[in-house]
């Protein structure tokens, strides 16, 4: 890959050692520099001393919860959080990603998509914000540009009312970051709209059917399963080997 | 008075030779007594005879003495005519006298037995109440309960049974068919019934005495089966059999009544004490069934992912078996994580969230898989995707499973080329989705038996183990859903999936609150 990693500094808090060993591996042949940690405790030690670039973090820890570390680091830090879950574990996955985490894998994982998903982690939480507002975003005929609020759709402008607006704002900014069901909805209603289950969904369907070719098939606005919805930006799907 | 008719035609005898007895030194001292010394000492006798053989004696010595009195001690002797007529005033006063007093006696007796019965009876039952509250297992209860009736009512065999025959230890074999079906009968209609001398069964509610003496016993029976209620709610029967026909009487009824309280009650315990026995069972088998998995989920998983990571490590290097590896550990992932599941899903400890989703986004997610794991299938989707939008409630991690497994299935059996077809709508309060294949279908004999454990696999000759239908329509169950499977028309499977659908509310959605059509979007996003 072209990103330079070199400077990299990764903290890996898991408990297994061969796992924690299979991820060093990855990225030191990468060239980052990997601190490890296998306890909550020591972790968060290690965070405080080391300051990294990423953390990746097992749900399932010896002395305390994922959850617990999650809500420590962000009263002082906006590290970008990689969290490992095991299988069928959406709650546990969802519950992290309100408190903080940045994105989730499912075990078991490739360390190639755990490589992708670190960087792009590390290369988002880099990026200085350009003067004048965002970035457009201009990818596969489709064209977004949230601070002057125009969308195309293979050159033709497409028109959002101000809730699907509120809503594709939630998901771009936060684009390649899974957002869970709460988080999009409390960016775009008040809390005080009850049950809104199925407000989000029918929204989501309608930005589907406004901005993506084949909406069953939607290349920008995925669904994170049991979890929420995520805005994807890479260029091509060619380097994810599993969903 | 005696109870026995031994014993009652004993003092009557006794009462013939006490009169005569008496008579004689009467008649021997005529001159020295006076009439009313006589009448004083035979109506002595007629109180005594009352209360030692009886009323009836009682009234006959009455009338004996009153005879002697006119014959042997009033003139003229040895007739019974008088002299003075103004003796048949004592005369008869004296006979009156004797009858009443003969007559009060008994009755006086009667009561003062009946009372010392009644007194025996409660004391058995406070007996018996205390013997079936203390006993340490349900069943002595049961047996003493039974023990007490048969005792108390002369009965040769006393049963105490459940209405549901499982429940207790031991069943009673070697029953006539009449019984049975008598205890059948009585267990339905929840009326007493009875096995009559000439084998006939009736059915008919048994008079209970109420507060006064009442007249009524039961008609003859062999077999006298009554329902036992707790409350208004039928327990079981108690049954009664006698080698010969025999009936109850009022006392014994009522004893029967209230004795069956206390059958009823201990029937009520046995059945309480299993179902606290099958609570305690079903805890623990529950807890180690939990532990179970969780030390095996992680213990297995565990190594699992470590190895995948380093195959893939080694796959990156350029070690092309290490692709088989990782596929072979995904493989095992699956049945690990199929294994475990399904043993949740049968005890119904696998959690699920019921939502309401959109049945696309599961579709989305599921194409795209399959077009990573299966790039070479095609896979069709038809889904309406115009208004409205088809909702359902259920749990979106397992709707995927469910897909997930029925199109790995289609996948696997299917020829080379030949599409699967992924069909969504809504049919009237459903939603339904279809999966449907053009392989070889399921053979008749097994299509009863397809969403079972380890049955499809066998027989398609395929590694993989049978285990997804079986995960499927487990959590299309936990999902208040279903599964089935039906031959395609023209060769090939259909797995039907119905789930409940939902609506969008009919006020309509709302709009956002916080941002107006002319202005820039606001930071409404936490980041």
């Amino acid at each position: 890959m072209t990103e330079d990693t070199s400077s990299l500094r990764v903290l890996v808090i898991e408990d297994d050692t061969s796992i924690r060993s299979a991820i060093r591996a990855a990225f030191e042949a990468e060239r980052a520099t990997v601190f490890e940690a296998a306890t909550v405790a020591h972790g968060l030690r290690l965070a405080r001393e080391v300051r990294p670039s990423v953390i990746v973090l097992d749900l399932g820890l010896p002395d305390g919860t994922g959850a617990g570390l999650c809500e420590s680091l962000r009263t002082w830090s906006a590290v970008p959080i990689l969290v490992l879950s095991a299988q069928h574990d959406d709650v546990g996955k969802a519950a992290l990603l309100d408190l903080g985490a940045d994105d989730y894998l499912t075990k078991p994982f490739s360390t190639v998509e755990l490589l992708a998903r670190a960087r792009a982690l590390v290369r988002r939480s880099t990026m200085r914000p350009v003067p004048g507002g965002d970035i457009p975003i201009e990818q596969d005929g489709l064209f977004i540009d949230l601070a002057e609020r125009r969308v195309e759709r293979d050159g033709a402008p497409v028109h959002l009312t101000p809730t699907e607006w509120a809503l594709l704002a939630a998901l771009v900014r936060n684009a390649g970051r899974p957002r869970t069901h709460a988080q999009l909805f409390d960016a775009v209603w008040s809390r005080s709209h009850g049950d809104a289950q199925q407000y989000l969904r029918v929204y989501v369907a309608h930005l589907r059917r406004k901005l993506e070719r084949d909406p069953l098939r939607p290349r920008f606005i995925l669904t994170e399963p049991g979890v929420g919805y995520r805005f994807e930006l890479r260029p091509s799907r060619e380097d994810a080997a599993d969903g | 008075m005696a109870d026995r008719p031994v014993d009652r035609h004993a003092a009557t005898i006794l009462t013939g030779v006490a009169f005569v007895a008496v008579t004689l030194p009467l008649l021997a001292f005529r001159a020295r007594l006076e009439t009313l010394d006589v009448a004083l000492a035979y109506l002595l006798l007629v109180l005594l005879a009352s209360a030692r053989a009886g009323g009836r004696v009682g009234g006959a010595l009455a009338v004996a003495s009153f005879l002697a009195l006119n014959f042997f001690f009033l003139p003229p002797y040895y007739t019974l005519a008088l002299a003075e007529p103004r003796n048949w005033i004592a005369l008869i006063a004296y006979l009156g006298t004797a009858l009443v007093a003969a007559r009060l006696l008994e009755r006086a007796q009667r009561a003062a037995r009946t009372a010392a019965e009644r007194a025996a009876e409660i004391d058995r039952i406070a007996r018996l109440g205390a013997d079936s509250i203390g006993a340490p297992r349900a069943a002595d209860a049961l047996r003493a309960v039974e023990s007490a009736i048969r005792d108390s009512l002369c009965v040769a065999v006393c049963r105490i049974l459940p209405d549901d025959p499982g429940g207790i230890d031991e069943a009673p074999t070697g029953e006539s068919a009449a019984l049975v079906a008598l205890r059948a009968a009585v267990l339905d209609r929840g009326v007493p019934g009875l096995l009559d001398a000439q084998g006939i069964t009736r059915l008919r509610p048994l008079s209970q005495s109420g507060t006064g003496a009442d007249v009524e016993g039961s008609p003859d029976f062999r077999c006298l089966v009554m329902p036992l209620y707790i409350r208004e709610r039928l327990v079981g029967v108690v049954e009664l059999a006698h080698d010969r026909t025999m009936r109850l009487d009022a006392g014994a009824l009522r004893l029967l009544h209230a004795l069956a309280h206390y059958a009823a009650l201990a029937l009520d315990r046995a059945r309480l004490a299993r179902e606290v026995e099958r609570e305690a069972a079903e805890r623990e088998a529950s807890r180690l069934r939990e532990m179970v998995v969780a030390a095996v989920s992680h213990d297995l998983r565990t190594p699992l992912t470590a190895i995948r990571a380093l195959a893939w490590q080694s796959a990156a290097d350029g070690d092309p078996r290490a692709l088989t590896i990782t596929e072979e550990v995904d493989r095992l992932s699956a049945l690990v994580a199929d294994l475990l599941d399904l043993s949740r899903l049968r005890a119904n400890a696998l959690p699920v969230r019921i939502e309401v989703n959109a049945v696309e986004d599961a579709l989305g997610v599921v194409l795209d898989r399959a077009a990573s794991a299966m790039p070479e299938r095609e896979v069709r989707v038809a889904l309406e995707t115009g208004e409205p939008l088809l909702l359902g409630r259920y749990d979106e991690a397992h709707l995927l499973r469910v897909l997930t497994n029925l199109l790995e299935n289609g996948h696997r059996l299917a020829p080379a080329g030949s599409p699967i077809d992924l069909v969504a709508r809504r049919e009237g309060s459903d939603v339904v989705l279809s999966v449907s294949d053009r392989g070889p279908g399921v053979p008749e004999a097994l299509r009863g038996r397809v969403f079972e454990p380890f049955v499809s696999g066998e027989e398609a000759g395929s590694r993989r183990a049978g285990l997804g239908l079986a995960v499927a329509a487990g959590l299309a169950q936990a999902m208040h859903g279903e599964l089935r499977y039906d031959p395609r028309p023209g060769g090939g499977s259909v797995f039907t999936l119905r789930l409940p659908a939902a609506d969008l509310p009919p006020s309509g959605l709302p709009n956002t609150a916080t941002i107006a059509d002319d202005r820039a979007p606001t930071d409404a996003d936490a980041t």
